[in-house]
């Protein structure tokens, strides 16, 4: 078949538009209403990404009078286990409050009480961030606001490579993953915001997703950045959750801070020494799961007060769920179970290295969000560093204007590799069978606990895998093309991740980087990131450290 | 699903026999593709009935149909208005590639009458339409030719906000809308209705303004920022027979046009009309109401050869029109400076080995009409100059950036139906290049649909076809339209003739994360827990 090409021009490229993306393309145009902005999508931008039906809390507000950006840093760094980023973070936290309001102007519904004060939770080891948001319809008003202000958005395309020329990021070329058209897109700026590999392990349910992060997120940022030359970091944080079997929608902290019981399967009661996602799993895992939540003691109120936001915002699809079993929160326990496990930056540590001006090591190249790492950022982080990318793009171009005429020889290399591909017509295996075994056996040796046996085993799956997917792979027409691509992409992630939980020769961070051939945390030699980035050789990974940031105490 | 070596279908692998958890409602789905379109994880697709993927505008004739059907005739309405402005013109003389495809012939033999159903709902009286215009844009077109194909470009360009200028050589729009179909078949009390958005949306329509003549292309390309041609083909082809050239040899778009002014000669008792068109029946038929006694038409095809709609000639011969199938004018003989007979060979075969129209005669075997009038009508041709314009065959742009082509001057669809649909094609082209994007990305193919596939039918009772009722032929002398449109319990009726073929469906990697039912118009979609995690 023949890829038809089309070419874009912007000031800035945007590739993946989720919260991080919308954000960074509507500050785009606030910050300079003049400049061309482009958003290239996989799915549909006006509900796509993790946030189709909005989600219910902004898990880092730092609420003036409450709480402050210092100890937001001080308590998250605890959460992090010391690897933290201190500037990066600290920024975050100041402007997330302005963030919030700003959302609020556009409609977005934060609930207050009857003395006008916002709901706040704890989540974190110290101070109460997390505040409560009802609003279902957040994404569509973040995607009918891009589009309003003129950006211009490139549905079903996928981005498959940046284009880098003379040590600068100026631009992308992707695909339409229903029409197979290449559009190559030059920007004076890209921003990197396609959020983590939400398809990395297999869930054990039988059904393709587990996590409540959008399954289209396949690592496709990571993988991109990674072939451009830029630093990676954080990819031994194989992170899992831990929330209601089977179904996998949230419900954690709206019951517990609303006086919900945790208990174990011996009945014993956890609510009270702030469980966190990290101890349920440590629990479940020395045998005494499944941990349940019990609301039948609260009153009437409170539990309407959780279904409201449970069955309207994020996942409103549990309600059915709920009803298919049986479950009233009035007379049923809630049986929570572990994730498969996954790649995020936002609900972990995996991400494109950024500093506080959402600067990744190449220039003209920008992340923010899930993609990135800002450590545990969540959905706070998404929108401050989408903001905080748009204004630094803007400033970088016009500092540096793009000249005009730079040629791309990888654009005819792309389409001949995709051509070939294509007519991988009579491959032995179908693609999702391919995904499945390599999710499957991506879990059984990428996956805590580690150790230097599976993951050097990993490591020889992975090149096995990488050979398989254009020898046996079926390959019939454009979408069978971009599943593959997307698996393509797992597979680079897997690699990063076992080589940087080898590199990492200590256990950090609860069960999720458990290394039963170091099981101790070790501070003096391993506080510090593990930088992953392309070596000179195909194939290549070079590894290194960075010291973590720390801000000056005066502060 | 794939089959082994040895031919038996197999299932692939767990993920594809995996439960499909998308329920639609066949009572309540439109087949509109909403959910198709917005689904952020590509798992929705639609099957495109076959009546939809026959229209060369992509209505949804299932869509208007079903809610007829469901007593929702606004909602029928509002549907095809989403196509065309022109819903009353198709629904009289659309030339119905949407019946030809209709799968209920599959069933009792008879396709849904999806013409006469669109007819009623663009006839509705309750339902005004509404013209919204966008944003101006500061923005302008030219575009030369009032016909179906410059009046579709002209709604649709106007309605994005560009400033539209609508040139034609005759005072009034509507090109062969007008000037060639006749009356009967189409009212000009519709015609104007449907024309009326001219006005309405501010369109400055420019009559008598001929292209090369009065108005010259260099000048329009100048002036405005994009110029679409939508000259049609009104050349009138010769028989090359001597004799040809007399008052009493009268081209067919020549001669409706003289009966549309009023203005229509002498025709005598007795009219031959040669040529095997609609354009020839539509004179033939015209000639018997001017008052004509003997009407005769005939042609090089054999029957079931002749290009017009096989409803049409039977409706021809009702009214005593004779057919004579498989002749070839060779003369023309004059007594008294009058007409008085023309000559025919035999036309042995109408096409060459190769499948190309090269007539073949027996120059033995004749035939000789008397008449007083012949009326030609062997076809039109792109008038000289104007033919072979080069353009790309999706965006209908020319080689000139700033120029588009549609209708029958870019090809030679000859159906009303095509010509909107390129105007359309050609309206969305400029409006892009307007916008500086580029005209021909996505439109190549591509649309989350499937057009192969079995439809469900358990649901399908035979049951006749309804008959519009048509003015008897006693009545038949005037212009008066002679299809009568059909009562309301007789619409729906026949519109519960529908299959509803069309539905959509998952490839079973669903997130559940809902736009699909948030978006679905009717809440016929709903989005079940997948079996493995109930």
């Amino acid at each position: 078949m023949e890829f038809n090409e089309y070419h874009d021009d912007a000031d800035i490229l945007i590739i993946g538009g989720g919260s991080a993306g919308a954000m960074a393309a509507i500050r785009a145009k606030e910050v300079n209403p003049g400049q061309k902005v482009t958003v290239f999508e996989k799915g549909d931008i006006l509900y796509s990404g993790c946030i189709a039906r909005g989600m219910d809390a902004l898990n880092i507000v730092a609420v003036p009078g409450q709480t402050t950006a210092g100890l937001y840093v001080e308590s998250n760094g605890m959460a992090c286990e010391g690897i933290m980023d201190e500037p990066v973070n600290y920024r975050m936290a100041e402007r997330s409050w302005p963030m919030m309001k700003k959302l609020e102007s556009w409609g977005v519904f934060f609930p207050r009480d009857e003395n006008g004060s916002y709901e706040l939770l704890q989540v974190h080891p110290k101070g109460k961030f997390c505040l409560a948001m009802k609003e279902p319809e957040l994404k569509t008003i973040l995607a009918k606001r891009l589009l309003g202000l003129g950006c211009r958005v490139f549905n079903r395309v996928m981005a498959l490579e940046l284009i880098v020329d003379e040590g600068r990021v100026k631009g992308a070329i992707g695909i339409n993953i229903r029409t197979g058209e290449i559009v190559v897109c030059h920007a004076g700026a890209v921003i990197l915001t396609s959020g983590g590999t939400a398809r990395f392990g297999l869930p054990n349910n039988g059904y393709l997703y587990g996590v409540y992060d959008f399954p289209g997120n396949t690592g496709d940022g990571y993988a991109m950045a990674f072939r451009a030359g830029a630093e990676v970091t954080g990819f031994e944080y194989t992170l899992n959750y831990y929330i209601i079997k089977d179904i996998n929608a949230p419900l954690l902290y709206i019951t517990l801070t609303r006086g919900a019981h945790l208990l174990n399967a011996l009945d014993l009661h956890l609510e009270d020494n702030h469980p966190s996602i990290k101890s349920m799993i440590l629990e479940h895992r020395k045998d005494r799961g499944p941990l349940r939540i019990r609301m039948k003691h609260l009153p009437e109120d409170k539990i309407r007060e959780i279904e409201d936001i449970l069955f309207s915002t994020e996942r409103p699809v549990q309600q059915r769920f709920y009803e298919g079993r049986g479950i009233d929160f009035r007379t049923s326990d809630i049986e929570l179970w572990p994730t498969e496990y996954y790649l995020c930056g936002g609900h972990g540590m995996t991400g494109i290295f950024v500093n506080e001006k959402a600067e990744t090591t190449l220039p003209g190249l920008y992340a923010a969000g899930d993609v990135s790492l800002v450590a545990r950022g969540h959905l706070s982080g998404a929108f401050v560093y989408g903001e905080i990318a748009a204004e630094e793009a803007t400033d970088y171009i016009r500092k540096n204007p793009l000249k005009a005429g730079s040629k791309e020889t990888e654009l005819e290399v792309l389409k001949d590799n995709l051509a070939k591909r294509l007519g991988q017509t009579d491959g032995e295996v179908s693609i999702e069978e391919f995904e499945y075994k390599a999710r499957r056996l991506i879990s059984d040796y990428c996956t805590p606990p580690k150790n230097a046996y599976k993951l050097n085993m990993a490591l020889w799956w992975m090149d096995r895998f990488g050979k398989e997917i254009r020898e046996k792979v079926r390959i019939r027409g454009i979408h069978d093309l971009f599943k593959t691509l997307e698996v393509d992409n797992i597979i680079q992630c897997a690699r990063l991740s076992a080589t940087a939980s080898l590199e990492r020769r200590e256990s950090r961070w609860g069960f999720w980087h458990y290394r039963v051939d170091y099981p101790e945390k070790n501070d003096i030699h391993w506080l510090k990131h593990i930088m992953l980035k392309k070596g000179a050789n195909a194939g290549e990974v070079l590894v290194s450290y960075r010291p973590v940031a720390r801000m000056d105490r005066g502060e | 699903m794939l089959h082994n070596a040895t031919g038996v279908s197999m299932e692939v692998n767990l993920l594809t026999s995996l439960s499909d958890n998308i329920r639609i409602d066949r009572d309540k789905c439109s087949a509109c593709g909403k959910c198709a379109e917005v689904c952020i994880l590509d798992n929705l697709r639609l099957q495109l009935s076959p009546c939809r993927h026959a229209c060369p505008l992509g209505m949804n004739c299932q869509g208007y149909i079903h809610y007829l059907a469901h007593d929702k005739a606004a909602k029928g309405t509002e549907t095809i208005r989403e196509s065309t402005p022109f819903g009353g013109i198709l629904g009289r003389i659309c030339s119905r590639p949407c019946e030809a495809a209709c799968n209920r012939i599959k069933v009792d033999g008879e396709a849904v009458a999806i013409r006469d159903l669109k007819r009623f709902l663009s006839d509705r009286t309750e339902a005004p339409i509404l013209y919204p215009t966008g944003a101006e844009s500061g923005k302008s077109v030219a575009i030369a030719g009032a016909g179906p194909a410059g009046l579709t470009a002209a709604f649709i360009l106007r309605s994005a906000g560009h400033r539209v200028t609508l040139y034609d050589r005759e005072p009034t729009p509507g090109g062969l809308l007008r000037w060639a179909i006749p009356e009967f078949r189409l009212p000009y009390e519709c015609l104007d209705r449907e024309l009326a958005f001219l006005k309405v949306m501010n369109v400055d329509f420019q009559g008598e303004r001929t292209l090369g003549q009065d108005l010259d292309l260099e000048g329009l390309k100048q002036q405005f920022d994009a110029v679409l041609l939508t000259l049609g083909a009104h050349g009138q082809a010769k028989l090359g027979v001597p004799g040809e050239d007399s008052d009493h040899v009268i081209p067919l778009l020549s001669f409706m046009k003289m009966v549309r002014q009023g203005q229509t000669p002498s025709l005598g008792q007795k009219v031959v009309v040669v040529g095997g068109g609609n354009g020839a029946i539509d004179a033939a038929q015209t000639a018997l109401r001017l008052g004509t006694r003997n009407v005769t038409l005939v042609c090089l095809e054999k029957r079931h050869e002749m290009a017009a709609f096989p409803w049409s000639i039977s409706e021809a011969e009702e009214e005593g029109v004779i057919i004579h199938n498989g002749w070839g004018p060779r003369s023309f003989h004059y007594k008294a400076g009058r007409l008085s007979v023309i000559g025919f060979k035999k036309c042995t075969a109408l096409c060459d080995a190769k499948g190309c129209f090269c007539p073949s005669y027996d120059e033995e075997a004749t035939m000789e009409l008397p008449c007083d009038t012949v009326i030609v009508a062997i076809g039109q041709t792109i008038e000289e100059g104007w033919a072979g314009i080069v353009h790309n065959p999706v965006t209908l742009q020319s080689e000139n950036p700033k120029v588009f082509v549609a209708g029958d001057l870019a090809s030679r669809a000859g159906t009303v139906v095509e010509a909107m649909a390129q105007g359309k094609e050609a309206a969305i082209s400029i409006d892009r290049i307007l916008k500086g994007e580029d005209p021909e990305y996505g439109r190549r193919n591509g649309r989350a649909v499937e057009i192969d596939f079995s439809p469900d039918w358990s649901r399908a009772r035979s049951r006749a076809r309804v008959v519009a009722p048509v003015l008897p032929m006693e009545v038949r002398k005037g212009f008066e339209e002679m299809a009568k449109g059909l009562p309301y319990e007789q619409a729906v009726a026949e519109a519960e003739r529908c299959l509803g073929c069309g539905i959509p469906f998952g490839l079973r990697t669903c997130w559940f994360c809902l736009p699909c039912e948030i978006e679905c118009p009717e809440q016929a979609l709903h989005v079940e827990i997948p079996y493995l995690l109930r």
